[in-house]
């Protein structure tokens, strides 16, 4: 995939979409919102699905499936990377060296910079065995400043606006690192629901309280909504599924029934990302009501049989 | 988006600790009851414990918290232990409202799956984890591993917790 042709295409589709709005104008050229592009057959899978026993391997294969990680950025460029890892328990949070590989690869492709955009536990990196050997990568890295933007979503149907780390608006390219894990609320957490990373706390909160019915999950519809609306803040330029290892039932934060797929699967569209991805949990897609909405919405294909897959075994 | 007053407001119902009215009683520091490293040959504190008292619980474990505020929380302490080969275990400790919401959030966590286990009042080890209950309180430990050494560690810090709780408040 020829990168500078894919950003300008990317860069055209933003001009189309409009749909966020940076509320702070010193901010509000940097707003980017770039729409899924439609599949084209020259432009190879929509999504790689690796297979094997160790997940660094897998994941490096899987980006170099899905072009390379040229075809997502430049020499030069900082790369924001959310990857869902706040939680200690096995199979809650991305395996260290997943995470590990993308970085190592961004390092590779001459990235400027690399922001953590939500910060990892304690002892992340130190499961994986590779953090000593990588020790200079994980010095490159820079973590979350902590700061909030507010951000308008005129395209929103339940969440209007939300306060997101502004780190992700000083990155040129975005990436999302998931797991696909058993979520209580949700049934499903993978890429979509991983943008809630980026959120304060009261947005969050806003997520599973805004329609005042008590329960943190009590309106399951709101949350998938506004799960959806957020998604429509930026378009990461890759996203990768962790299916090696994770829950099965007490998601979020486990611990919990673990299940190991072995697989690590690439995207540059996170509907069709989750629509594969939620699979592993036995889940379908139209079960999880955050990827249909988020479908609607025109953010990616969920139907298996218009998601173009790649599948091999390393 | 609605006021946050009435987020707010809707917040503060949701949680039990609010709303339910009781009479305060004293506390002991939840960090009394973690085990001793001088009882745990090899294993140290890994970092600071921390700590968690209603809403704040939602900021430490997301999602997770939903079940344990429903059920009536109170506050809870989350240390993990290291031993000298870089092996961890987390210990997680809820105190509940009352020994009733304990019994209600061990069901959940534990439900009828898992090897009986004599720790406190009730208890239930899994594959890498372990969930018990004495009082108002509900523990989970866990691993990264199913090694025997690791299960029998999880097994010995559990107990070394229960002892260190009253049976009640």
């Amino acid at each position: 995939m020829d990168h500078i042709t894919r950003r300008s295409f990317l860069k055209r589709a933003a001009c189309l979409g409009g749909g966020v709005l940076l509320s702070q104008s010193p901010l509000s050229g940097l707003a980017q919102n770039r729409l899924q592009a439609p599949p084209a057959p020259e432009m190879g899978p929509d999504l790689v699905a690796v297979k094997g026993k160790d997940p660094y391997v897998n994941t490096l294969r899987a980006i170099q499936e899905l072009g390379g990680i040229e075809a997502f950025m430049r020499r030069g460029d900082r790369v924001g990377i959310l990857v869902n890892s706040p939680f200690k328990n096995i199979g809650a949070s991305v395996n260290p060296d997943v995470a590990l590989a993308v970085i190592e690869k961004c390092l590779e492709g001459g990235a400027k910079e690399i922001r953590y955009l939500k910060d990892p536990h304690r002892g992340y990196w130190e499961r994986s065995l590779k953090s000593g050997e990588l020790a200079t990568v994980l010095k490159a890295l820079k973590y979350e400043t902590g700061d909030h933007v507010k951000v308008e979503i005129p395209g929103g149907l339940s969440l209007k606006d939300a306060r997101v780390t502004k780190d992700l608006w000083d990155c040129d390219v975005f990436i999302n690192i998931s797991i696909a894990k058993h979520h209580g609320g949700v049934l499903y957490s993978g890429a979509l629901k991983n943008m809630m990373g980026l959120c304060a706390f009261t947005t969050n909160s806003y997520f599973h309280l805004g329609t005042l019915k008590l329960g943190w999950y009590a309106d399951l519809d709101h949350l998938a909504q506004c799960i959806a609306d957020l998604n429509l803040i930026r378009k990461p330029d890759l996203c990768i599924s962790d299916a090696t290892a994770f829950i099965t039932e007490n998601g979020p934060y486990g611990p919990g029934k673990l299940a190991s797929a072995e697989t690590v699967v690439t995207s540059t569209n996170r509907v069709s990302l989750d629509a594969f991805c939620c699979r592993f949990l036995g889940l379908q897609p139209e079960e999880v009501l955050m990827i249909g909405k988020a479908a609607r919405h025109g953010l990616g294909e969920m139907k298996h049989d218009r998601i173009r897959i790649k599948s091999l075994s390393v | 988006m609605i006021p946050s007053i009435l987020l707010f407001g809707s917040i503060v119902s949701f949680f039990p600790i609010f709303s339910q009215a009781e009479e305060p009683r004293a506390k002991e520091s939840l960090l009394s009851l973690l085990p001793l490293e001088s009882d745990l040959k090899g294993w140290k504190l890994d970092g600071e414990p921390q700590t968690a008292e209603g809403i704040r619980l939602f900021e430490l474990i997301n999602g997770g918290a939903e079940e344990y505020v429903k059920e009536g929380f109170s506050r809870a302490v989350m240390a993990t232990y290291r031993n000298n080969e870089g092996k961890r275990i987390n210990l997680d400790l809820y105190e509940m409202l009352s020994p009733e919401s304990a019994k209600r959030i061990h069901r959940k966590k534990a439900g009828d799956k898992g090897q009986k286990v004599s720790v406190g009042e009730e208890a239930a080890m899994e594959d890498y984890y372990l969930n018990f209950r004495k009082g108002v309180y509900q523990v989970t430990l866990s691993g990264y591993d199913t090694q025997r050494e690791t299960l029998e560690w999880l097994l010995r810090m559990a107990r070394l917790v229960a002892e260190r709780m009253s049976a009640s408040p």
